[in-house]
């Protein structure tokens, strides 16, 4: 794989009237590489990202996509991305196979063929017949995605791939996007999901207010939090100052018998907890360790809960 | 301008059109209802108005002989003035001997006169022939229509100009307006077919509408109403191509500005419900009062309707009729100028 990254944002600026919606926006994309946008609704990934396939011009900034500015010709950069938009835009009454027949015709590629392998990809290969108004919301996103791939695009954009869909259909779809990476593609997604961006990504930018507010890899972002790993309990008995001299203990929090501990060394704290537990007589009902999250980061960083 | 792409556009939209059922219904169905509601409500009305008669004589033979008159036989004076006072018929024909009665009704107030006007005509006829009288002007009237036009003659092409504004102004505007709203257009935007190529493939399916339903609606009522198509055939081809075009037109300067489907059924209704009232697909625009013959000289369908009534079933030709296909095209272009300039890729927010 060259060096040189598939994507490079400078200093995108975008305004809404009074809305500062995209704050100096900075960051590039390595080929190949699986790039996540994180952050809760109305943080500015969209228009970040529209910028970027050339749907909305930016009022300052470049947006650059395999070495081709993106303005102001956008549609120059069209055959070499793949873009799936938040809101799923089908054809309804024409069939998932007419469909990808319809959008390969656009971009002048060969239909032969083309249509059952899409639909393979995305695991709709029994409902190439069916009207797209007949999909599911998740077949639909699915089309969608297979439709982003027509033209076997080297950059794929997929804005908020998930949203909407339920548990079982997010995870199908999570296996279609590990495929399309794995195919060697450079994927840059939005999400407003914290697990989607951990399990998916390569890096992870945490947009927040129109900014970037973060920006590494998932274990590179919670390992700033490495000393904030929460021991968690459910039990009475024992005092607040006993936990709190617990081996690598920094905080101890307590609400209704519920008890947080957070910890830079849980393993340690964990020991000498139950051992604790077992002195006193007390029982530690649903004890867990948790290592911090992306939330954790999100809301070190904001000072706020993520709330997607 | 790339043919494969534009030509896949028309084909994938004729595959949603026959998939839409409330399109086929609006497109097809619903010009065929008005057809036969007033079809049968009107369609028996020729020009020659009816006459009752009771009783015989040179008068009544040589009414008869005129043809100007549909003569019906009543057994008695009564009976015919019964059927004059409920207002079956306009007006009644007494003869006994030589004094003849002429009893009608003035709420018949396009037939009476007219039927007041044959019998005094023919009467003088025979006046002057008994007087051994020379003429000295001699009028010869004959209609410039085709023999005997009905209602449903007029009605039929009429429905038919009716029928393709509204599909293609409908058609387009809701197309448009759907596909803004779930993102479809800023989709086929990051596509790399051009805007000309989309429109040309949309301007080509309704084309290809509008020629289904001129056979579709010409043949209905040549099969239901006799109606005979006197003018060339292949002339009506132009006609209905070029009568679909500032539609077509109007329809995206609905739909490429409106922001919901509910102000899209609004705008289109206020535009095409008064238009096809005026625009003489019912009645004729000569008939209308000056103020609303005025309002339909503005009315593009107006001379959509004329052009095919004049072509189809007056038996012009299809020269005379080109003023009334210039002026189609003059609206088409202006709309365009006016649609392209209404047009939003996404809705304001």
């Amino acid at each position: 794989m060259s060096g040189a990254p598939a994507l490079v944002a400078e200093h995108l600026e975008k305004r809404f009237g009074d809305v500062h919606a995209v704050r100096d926006v900075s960051f590039s994309v390595a080929a190949g590489e699986t790039f996540g946008i994180l952050g809760p609704n109305g943080a500015g990934k969209t228009t970040t990202l529209e910028m970027i396939e050339g749907l909305t011009v930016p009022d300052s900034g470049t947006a650059t996509i395999l070495g081709q500015p993106v303005w102001p010709h956008p549609t120059r950069i069209q055959s070499r991305i793949g873009v799936q938009l938040q809101t799923t835009a089908l054809f309804e009454n024409l069939t998932a196979s007419e469909l990808l027949d319809l959008f390969a015709t656009f971009y002048r590629v060969p239909t032969a063929g083309r249509a059952e392998r899409l639909l393979e990809l995305v695991g709709l290969s029994e409902k190439g017949k069916a009207p797209a108004r007949q999909l599911s919301g998740g077949q639909q996103q699915r089309l969608a995605i297979a439709l982003a791939l027509v033209h076997d695009p080297e950059v794929v954009f997929l804005d908020e791939p998930t949203t909407g869909l339920d548990p079982q259909a997010r995870r199908n779809l999570w296996d279609v996007i590990s495929g399309i990476a794995a195919a060697g593609r450079t994927v840059i997604l939005t999400t407003h999901y914290l697990d989607e961006a951990e399990s998916l990504c390569d890096r992870v930018a945490i947009m927040d207010g129109g900014t970037i507010i973060a920006l590494d890899s998932p274990q590179g972002l919670i390992s700033t939090l490495a000393d904030r790993a929460r021991v968690l309990f459910d039990g009475h008995g024992l005092d607040e100052d006993a936990l709190s001299s617990l081996a690598g203990v920094s905080h101890v929090a307590q609400s209704d018998g519920h008890v947080e501990l957070t910890s830079a060394t849980p393993q340690q704290t964990l020991v000498e907890l139950i051992a604790l537990a077992e002195a006193r007589g007390a029982s530690l009902g649903a004890l867990a360790v948790r290592q911090p999250t992306l939330e954790d980061v999100f809301l070190e960083a904001t000072g706020r809960e993520f709330r997607s | 301008m790339n043919a494969t792409r534009t030509l896949a556009v028309t084909r994938a939209s004729l595959r949603m059109f026959v998939r839409d059922r409330a399109a086929l219904f609006f497109t097809f169905a619903f010009p065929i209802m008005f057809m036969l509601i007033f079809g049968s409500l009107f369609g028996d009305s020729s020009s020659r108005p009816s006459l009752d008669v009771v009783g015989h004589g040179p008068l009544v033979t040589a009414l008869e002989q005129s043809g100007a008159v549909k003569l019906k036989r009543q057994p008695s004076a009564a009976e015919a003035l019964h059927r004059v006072t409920n207002g079956d018929v306009a007006a009644a024909l007494i003869v006994s001997g030589n004094t003849v009665k002429l009893r009608y009704s003035a709420s018949a107030t396009t037939e009476s006169p007219v039927i007041r006007s044959i019998v005094s005509g023919v009467a003088d006829e025979l006046n002057l022939r008994a007087a051994g009288a020379t003429r000295t002007v001699r009028v010869e009237a004959t209609q410039v229509e085709a023999d005997s036009l009905r209602y449903v003659d007029l009605l039929t092409p009429g429905l038919l100009a009716m029928a393709i504004a509204q599909s293609a102004t409908f058609g387009v505007a809701f197309s448009l307006v759907a596909w803004r709203q779930k993102g479809m257009l800023r989709r086929l935007r990051l596509t790399p077919l051009p805007l000309a190529e989309f429109a040309a493939g949309r301007v080509l399916f309704h084309l290809g509408i509008a020629l289904v339903q001129a056979i579709f609606l010409l043949g209905v009522g040549m099969l239901v109403y006799g109606v005979t198509i006197v003018g060339s055939v292949f002339a009506l081809v132009p006609i209905v191509l070029l009568g679909v075009t500032p539609f077509i037109a109007l329809g995206v300067a609905i739909g490429g500005r409106a922001n919901s489907e509910d102000a899209t059924a609004a705008i289109s209704n206020m535009i095409v419900l008064p238009m096809t009232f005026l625009g003489g697909v019912f009645f004729p625009v000569d008939q209308m009062p000056a103020l609303l013959r005025s309002v339909a000289a503005f009315l593009p369908l107006t001379y959509l309707a004329r052009s095919l009534q004049d072509v189809a079933v007056r038996g012009h030709s299809f020269t005379s009729t080109l003023p009334n296909l210039g002026v189609l095209a003059l609206a088409a272009a202006a709309l365009t100028v006016a649609s392209l300039k209404l047009f939003r890729w996404q809705t304001a927010s």
